[in-house]
């Protein structure tokens, strides 16, 4: 996780930090190598100037360190720099003695290196605290079994010589006993420092670097104390170079990881090795008692009858330990399980939502757990991890509890995030699947109705083609070649008129379905001339009449305010007139008045067509000029559905406007408005209606 | 039918909402010697001829109100018009528009335009029938 190993590392360090950290290290090795090559004789040089001098300087890298990188909790550094200023002051002490030419043993120098050892190991435990918080207790039992099987040798091979040894005094075995003691408690901490935890950090790794030099300089110099008694040069040197060592992990820029909190446990890569490692730990009491047994040089019975005793009792403790962590990863796993089916069932991204936060909530028992909106804020809490879905941040699952609880379910918790990502993936998927299948039917029906709508257009315009030609056909065969007999004068009149008529009429209907695909085409073009509205709308009138007379329907022409002369196309006018006009006779009934109104202010000119007829509903005025819509108060009169567009697309062309107002039973009034047009504006030119 | 006083001149409902067209096909019937009532749509001609009850009806299919093949239906669900002969005249010719027409129990079928010589030459056929 990005946001916490952020928080695991260190200030920015600059060039000059890394420069100085090179100095320090330099001048520590050249110090041990100092140490090292001035010849043994000169002790007092050795252990009066380098040995202190060394001490000094990681004492004061540590220290400056603590200053300059200002760690979380600078308490694990400053006792370290406190364990190694003990020594400092044991070793002053100790060149005193040199100084004096003596080497009391034991001696008050003794005290202050014994004391140093628990200083160190109480910075290293407030390290311990912070950094690993929340790590469970395999990683102190792990140690401890260490510790204990290293106690058993350091017993049989350090310790027990000692008490055996006639040459040295119950004083002088206590105190060696207490450094092998010191180092116990250093390999124990140390060893638990180093299980369970990331140390891999430049600084942690110099820090185990010194605590090793350190248990193996002491390791060397107990055991040459022990056979020779005087060479205490190669000790010495490891425990030097281990001092330099803590110095450089103070100085290091990475120094203040020791005791920043791990919130995202480490992969456990090494459970097999541990487990290994424990089991040769576990065998190493039963394999010396066998070795001693046979070689027949005596048995540490008690020691390993204690060591047998403390192991089997730090196993049962971590038997215990790996128990109620596989509980409670079978709890998780159970909890994630319902959670993933949950979300299969849930279907909106509420629901969703609610049920990552009730399964995070159970996961961490005690803490808090939500799904916030993603404003950047989820860094605050404990816990946080993005939920993405197709690739964009749309929230933060986050949860509040202590540490341990965090680190236990941090997987878990990711898992619950990421599941929760799926889902609304899917649930985003379904709902645009939903989405583009309610978009294609409503175009299906779309599509469905327009193929109705053309079907019925077929249907009626051969019907109002038919209806005509079957007048003018008929009529016309009775005149000319039937077997119908004589006719009178006044019925050949009547007859040929009836023919002229359907004729007008057949022609009218060409008209509409040709202007219909010249509009569709944009090949609807004006000519215009000045255009005697007053006359036209009369002769309009009057080829109307017959029609209207033979369904008793009277039509008027009124004038007010007669217009100037319209710069107009006086065909799409007349075609205009023509279809309000036999509409309005249409739906007029017998009885029924038509007045056609024509009148003018000054820049525009008014025509209205008003009937007395069936009215269209105030829903479907909106729809009246679509082409093809006929009102449903219409369906008792037959008609294409053309008329009307037709009327408004003449209009439109005009620069001019056309109104409706009806009401169902009264009568409907078409106002049509036209501006009036300089003719020498354009003059001479047809222009593009659409 | 036995149940009517027989006629002088046959009685032929003709019913269309086209006003010419009545007129054509009235005309001609009546110069043929039929007595003609006219409908100008579905509903009136239904009324008619269950009122009237003629010899033939010569139906339009377009028609308001009631169109030509639900009126051809009614009218073979009347007791007292169900075997009146009838004649559908239509402007549609779709095939399946003629197929409609028998369906719905028409006896013939006029396509327009038509020829009015023919029109009376088929009425003729099938009141001569009888």
């Amino acid at each position: 996780m990005p946001s916490t190993s952020a928080r695991d590392g260190v200030a920015a360090a600059g060039a000059g930090d890394r420069k100085l950290w090179k100095a320090g290290v330099g001048t520590s090795l050249a110090l041990c190598a100092v140490f090292v090559l001035v010849p043994a004789e000169h002790d007092l040089v050795r252990y009066g100037i380098v040995y202190p001098l060394t001490e000094a300087l990681a004492v004061a890298a540590i220290v400056y360190g603590v200053l300059r990188y200002r760690p979380s909790a600078p308490s694990a550094w400053l006792l370290i720099a406190g364990g190694l200023a003990t020594w400092l002051a044991g070793d002053l002490i100790w060149a005193y003695y040199l100084f004096k030419d003596e080497s009391p043993f034991p001696s008050p120098a003794d005290f202050f290196y014994l004391a140093g050892y628990l200083v160190i190991v109480g910075g290293l435990l407030v390290a311990v605290r912070r950094r690993a918080a929340g790590v469970d207790m395999r990683s102190w039992l792990d140690a401890g079994m260490f510790a204990v099987v290293s106690g058993l040798f350091a017993w049989i091979f350090l310790v027990e010589p000692t008490i055996d040894d006639p040459s040295i005094s119950a004083r002088e075995a206590f105190v060696s006993a207490s450094y092998v003691a010191g180092d116990l408690l250093l390999l124990l901490v140390a060893v638990r420092f180093v299980m369970g935890i990331s140390w891999r950090f430049r600084s942690l790794e110099l820090l185990v670097l010194g605590l090793c030099l350190t248990l193996a300089g002491d390791v060397v110099f107990q055991l040459a104390l022990d056979s020779a008694g005087s060479s205490l040069g190669s000790g010495d040197t490891l425990l030097l170079l281990g001092i330099a060592s803590f110095g450089a992990a103070g100085l290091h820029e990475t120094m203040p990881a020791l005791t920043e909190p791990i919130r995202v446990p480490s992969k456990e890569r090494y459970d097999d090795l541990r487990l290994v490692l424990l089991t040769a730990c576990c065998l190493i009491p039963p394999a010396v008692l066998l070795v001693e047994w046979a070689s027949g040089t005596g048995l540490h019975l008690v020691a390993l009858v204690v060591t047998t005793v403390l192991i089997s009792l730090l196993a049962v403790a971590r038997a215990e330990v790996a128990a109620r962590r596989a509980m409670r990863t079978a709890q998780r796993e159970s909890l994630l399980g319902s959670y993933a089916s949950d979300l299969m069932r849930a279907d909106d991204e509420e629901e969703l939502y609610g049920m990552a936060t009730r399964t995070a909530a159970s996961l961490i028992d005690d803490g808090s757990a939500a799904v916030v909106p993603a404003d950047g804020q989820a860094a605050a809490h404990a816990f946080s991890v993005p939920v993405e879905a197709r690739g964009e941040h749309v929230a933060d699952l986050v949860a509040d509890a202590d540490l341990l609880t965090i680190r236990r379910n941090h997987y878990a918790l990711g898992t619950v995030a990421d599941e929760l990502s799926l889902a609304l993936e899917r649930e985003q998927l379904r709902k645009r699947e939903q989405e583009a299948l309610a978009a294609l039917s409503a175009q299906n029906e779309r599509l469905l109705e327009l193929d109705r709508m053309k079907d019925q257009f077929v249907s009626t315009i051969t019907h109002e083609l038919r209806t005509p030609l079957s007048s003018m056909v008929g009529y016309l065969e009775m005149l000319t070649g039937s077997d119908v007999g004589e006719l009178s004068k006044e019925e050949r009149e009547r007859f040929l008129g009836i023919v002229d008529r359907n004729c007008r009429r057949l022609n009218r209907l060409v008209d509409d379905i040709l202007t219909v695909a010249r509009i569709d085409s944009a090949r609807f073009s004006l000519e215009r001339r000045n255009v005697d509205v007053v006359r036209l709308a009369s002769e309009r009138i009057e080829s109307i009449r017959a029609t209207a007379e033979q369904r008793i329907v009277g039509v008027e022409l009124t004038v007010e305010n007669p217009p100037p002369p319209l710069y107009a196309d006086p065909m799409r006018l007349g075609q205009l007139l023509d279809n309000l006009l036999s509409n309005a006779v249409k739906f007029s009934p017998e009885g029924g008045t038509v007045r056609l109104n024509v009148g003018s202010n000054e820049d525009t000119v008014h025509i209205e067509v008003a009937d007395s007829g069936v009215g269209i509903p105030a829903d479907e005025q909106d729809e009246l000029f679509t082409r093809f819509f006929r009102a449903s108060t219409a369906s008792t009169v037959q008609g294409t559905g053309l008329g009307l567009s037709i009327a408004k697309s003449i209009v439109e062309a005009h620069g001019g406007t056309i109104t409706v107002a009806s009401e169902v039973g009264v009568g409907t009034t078409f106002s049509v408005d036209l501006p009036v047009q300089a003719p020498q504006e354009t003059a001479g030119k047809g222009e593009a209606a659409r | 039918m036995s149940a009517q006083p027989p006629r002088e001149q046959p009685l032929v409902l003709a019913a269309d909402d086209d006003e010419d067209l009545l007129g054509l096909v009235s005309f001609r019937l009546e110069r043929a010697g039929y007595t003609v009532l006219l409908a100008r749509d579905g509903a009136e001609a239904l009324e008619i001829a269950l009122r009237e009850r003629p010899d033939l009806a010569l139906l339009d299919v377009m028609m308001p109100k009631l169109d030509g093949f639900e009126l051809t239906r009614r009218l073979r669900e009347e007791e007292a018009t169900s075997r009146m002969p009838i004649i559908l005249l239509t402007a549609r010719s779709q095939d399946a528009d003629v197929q409609q027409g028998f369906d719905a129990g028409a006896d013939d079928y006029i396509r327009k335009p038509f020829s009015p010589d023919e029109l009376r030459a088929r009425v003729q056929a099938i009141l001569g029938r009888r």
